[in-house]
């Protein structure tokens, strides 16, 4: 008897069930921009603005000088089953009527989700126009069929405590990460008018140098174990780039643009992120799982073998879907279309269109659109609140937070919900900055 | 500010509890249960045959004693034989009882089995063979056992004598055929009359020693009382299992699914052993004679993690059964007779974060 294999699914599974590991994903690092839902591309200013619009660096407003200490959004979520479920458990054991209501929660077909998003400026300093930033690009998703939930709930007896027939399919998990640099650039190309009622219209340009640390792509996992005779299967092509023994898995150059126009009040900006985008995955990386396993109570045949991709003994279908997947893994443009309405110094109203082109398996692809408002009020001239909303492809999200101004040194936090097909996440921003921005 | 601090303390602590990010390390407590098959074993016939029964190439092989029958020429000869005479014409018969060992109730044959007549031949002439005659007698041999015959064979004179002294001639015993637990075999001896006079004491005597010799059955009835079994599994191997998911089994129950078509009933135990050395057990079980039932044995924690730690470890299966008691202890079997045994261990696993 070989148990091993069963006790694995399921300690797999507790992995999968609890909040994933953080990763990164770039762009939304501002933790102002965070508490206003992201709806920030037309009011970051200083080297916050190079995250989202280089043509922000060109406006009227933006400081002389910026310097961003590492800072992060952090989105957690899961769902059907959610981090409140989990939570609400935490230290205790989970009762069967509330298991079998948390499955439930799961259609025929569907899965439990749980992703995580990390959005980490490592740095950033502008001066004038000029722009450098750092920072880190990640995402982790993990797709996990009802059936390998049911199997992690109740292990493969029924409620009578007989053997059971337990089948999934479709289970998925991928991830990846990947840092940068970027120069940024944005200059006025037109003026009208002097003082704060300029009109102004700035473009701007960042360069991106990207180097990916490593991902992976599990998509197709499927298994179950039957009654009779007891014995399980489980099959879990994964993909997997990295370098052995350390190093960059993959490299290329990106290039944003922007433009933006500001009057006394108001702010319109478009900006295209990665409108060229060169990334790819090094091909002397690449490497392949043909993760299968059976037991039964007479044998054991297990398959965790990680070998190149270029291996012949793997199955040539098996190795151009791999290798599809991995080809896909790269980034699209995205678009970003942003308002900002400054009626006073005290109020600031913003909008954010965001389109990403990104599908399937490329980077980014899990939403689409996002269309974002926030609102920042200064009860106190040094300290702002400020609330968003933000509906997108499968759920909402709102986000609250502050911040404290204090000369120099701007100090922002934010919290958020998202809620939707990807179940409940949970987001929660921090930022310190230096410099006459925010 | 200095008024306004407390407030904003009270919000931010507002938000974070009411929001839904873990508030510590621990995690829920899943506790679920996993049935884990072990390789199917099985006690063999062989197992629970009485003495006197074994099982050879397939079939049962049954002991049988030989026995020795005799009889008078007189007997033979109702008495007209006796003096130097011319030899009158004789119809005689000797009978002989073979018994088979007291646990066997009853057999069906089976194939390969003979029956070896050894003639110890005292008369002073062949019975089947006179001198001074062409005629030729026979010893017509009939086997019954109950009410049915085992077999019947006719020793032809003209194909084989039976001279004075010691003379073996074998029967095959035909498949098929049910044994009870004694069989008579009748050889009825007829002689031809001759002319030529022979020396005929009616005290001289022909004897028979009936010699079963590779009883096979295909089946039988027998009588098991307190037969001791053992049966030992395949080697189970736990050695890739992590020390981890080892700690997050809380308990265990070891299941034997038995089929007992034998319907055979007694005391058992379970052990888990690595090399002579028990790791668990013996655990005490009672086989219900039930054609199915389930035997439970539950392991502490600390039992079921010195098993799963072991390398190799067999489940080892003993006990002593007896047929059922209102059938006389009798139990009919095949060769391929066998409680099976389907062990399967229920891991009580507690999935938490620690």
């Amino acid at each position: 008897m070989r148990p091993m294999t069963t006790i694995r699914l399921a300690a797999t599974a507790t992995l999968l069930l609890a909040p994933a590991p953080l990763a990164a994903q770039v762009v939304q690092a501002s933790a102002r921009g965070a508490g206003m839902a992201d709806a920030y591309g037309a009011l970051a200013r200083g080297a916050a603005a190079a995250f989202y619009n280089p043509a922000l660096l060109g406006l009227r407003d933006n400081p002389g000088f910026t310097l961003l200490l590492p800072s992060a959004s952090v989105t957690g979520g899961a769902g059907p089953i959610t981090l409140r479920d989990y939570r609400d458990y935490q230290g205790l054991v989970v009762p069967d009527a509330v298991k079998r209501e948390w499955l439930n929660r799961i259609p025929a077909g569907g899965t439990q989700n749980s992703d995580a998003v990390a959005d980490i400026g490592a740095f950033g300093l502008q001066a004038g126009p000029f722009a450098i930033t750092a920072g880190a690009v990640g995402n982790a998703e993990v797709g996990l069929p009802r059936g390998a939930v049911d199997l992690f709930l109740f292990g493969n007896v029924d409620s009578l405590g007989r053997p059971r027939d337990v089948t999934f399919q479709n289970g998925r998990a991928e991830g990846y990460g990947i840092g940068f640099v970027a120069a940024s650039l944005g200059i006025p190309v037109w003026t009208r008018g002097k003082g704060d009622a300029q009109e102004r219209v700035s473009i701007g340009v960042t360069g991106r140098w990207v180097g990916g640390g490593g991902m992976f792509n599990l998509w197709s996992v499927n298994g179950g174990i039957s009654a009779s005779p007891i014995q399980g299967t489980l099959t879990f092509p994964t993909a997997i780039v990295y370098k052995q023994g350390g190093g960059l898995a993959g490299q290329g150059v990106g290039v944003d643009v922007g433009l933006a126009w500001q009057s006394k009040s108001l702010v319109l900006a478009v900006a295209a992120t990665d409108a060229y985008n060169s990334f790819r995955w090094d091909a002397t990386a690449r490497r392949i799982v043909n993760g299968r396993a059976f037991f039964s109570a007479d044998s054991t045949r297990d398959n965790t073998t990680e070998v190149a991709l270029s291996d012949p003994s793997i199955p040539a279908a098996l190795r151009d879907s791999a290798t599809r997947r991995i080809d896909d893994a790269i980034f699209k443009p995205s678009f970003r279309a942003s308002l900002a309405w400054t009626p006073s110094r005290k109020l600031a109203i913003t909008g954010d269109l965001l389109r990403r082109t990104a599908t399937g398996d490329n980077l980014q692809a899990g939403v689409r659109t996002v269309l974002s408002g926030g609102v920042e009020y200064r009860l106190i001239g040094f300290l702002p609140v400020r609330g968003g909303v933000a509906v997108m492809d499968g759920g909402t999200l709102w986000t609250v937070g502050t911040g404290l101004e204090l000369g120099v040194v701007n100090v922002n936090v934010a919290y958020g919900q998202r809620r939707g097909d990807l179940g409940r996440a949970e987001r929660v921003a921090v930022g310190v900055a230096f410099g006459n921005g925010r | 500010m200095r008024d306004g601090s407390p407030r904003w303390l009270a919000l931010a602590t507002l938000l974070v509890a009411g929001c839904d990010i873990p508030t510590s390390t621990r995690t829920p407590i899943i506790q679920s249960q996993f049935l884990v098959p072990v390789k199917a074993d099985s006690v063999g016939v062989a197992e629970l045959l009485p003495s006197g029964v074994t099982l050879v190439g397939g079939q049962f092989r049954v002991s049988v004693p030989a026995t020795t029958a005799s009889q008078t020429l007189g007997g033979l000869c109702g008495g007209l034989c006796s003096g130097f005479l011319p030899k009158p014409q004789f119809n005689g018969t000797v009978t002989a009882s073979v018994s088979q060992p007291a646990s066997v109730a009853s057999a069906v044959t089976g194939t390969g089995g003979t029956l070896t007549l050894t003639f110890t031949n005292g008369l002073g002439f062949d019975p089947v063979r006179p001198p001074g005659t062409p005629s030729r007698g026979r010893i017509v041999t009939t086997v019954t056992s109950g009410t049915g015959v085992v077999l019947v064979d006719t020793l032809d004179g003209t194909n084989t004598a039976v001279p004075g002294g010691v003379s073996t001639y074998t029967i095959a015993i035909p498949a098929g055929r049910t044994l009870g637990p004694v069989a008579n075999a009748s050889m009825a001896v007829f002689s031809p009359a001759t002319s030529t006079a022979v020396n005929m004491q009616p005290t001289s005597a022909f004897g028979v020693t009936v010699t079963p010799t590779a009883v096979s059955a295909a089946s039988a009835t027998v009588r098991v009382v307190n037969e001791a079994f053992s049966s030992t599994s395949a080697s189970l191997s736990f050695d890739d299992l992590s020390a981890d998911v080892r700690d997050r089994v809380d308990s265990a129950t070891a299941e034997v699914a038995v089929a007992n078509p034998l319907a055979v009933s007694g005391g058992a135990s379970l052990t888990f052993r690595q090399g002579a050395a028990a790791i668990v057990g013996p655990k005490n079980v009672t086989l219900s004679g039930a054609a199915a039932d389930t035997l439970r044995v539950r392991f502490s924690s600390t039992e079921i993690r010195s098993l799963l730690a072991s390398t190799g470890a067999t489940a080892v299966f003993a006990g002593t059964v007896s047929g059922p008691a209102g059938n006389g202890n009798q139990v009919t079997v095949t060769p391929a007779s066998q409680v099976r045994l389907d062990t399967r261990v229920r891991l009580f696993v507690r999935i938490d974060g620690n």
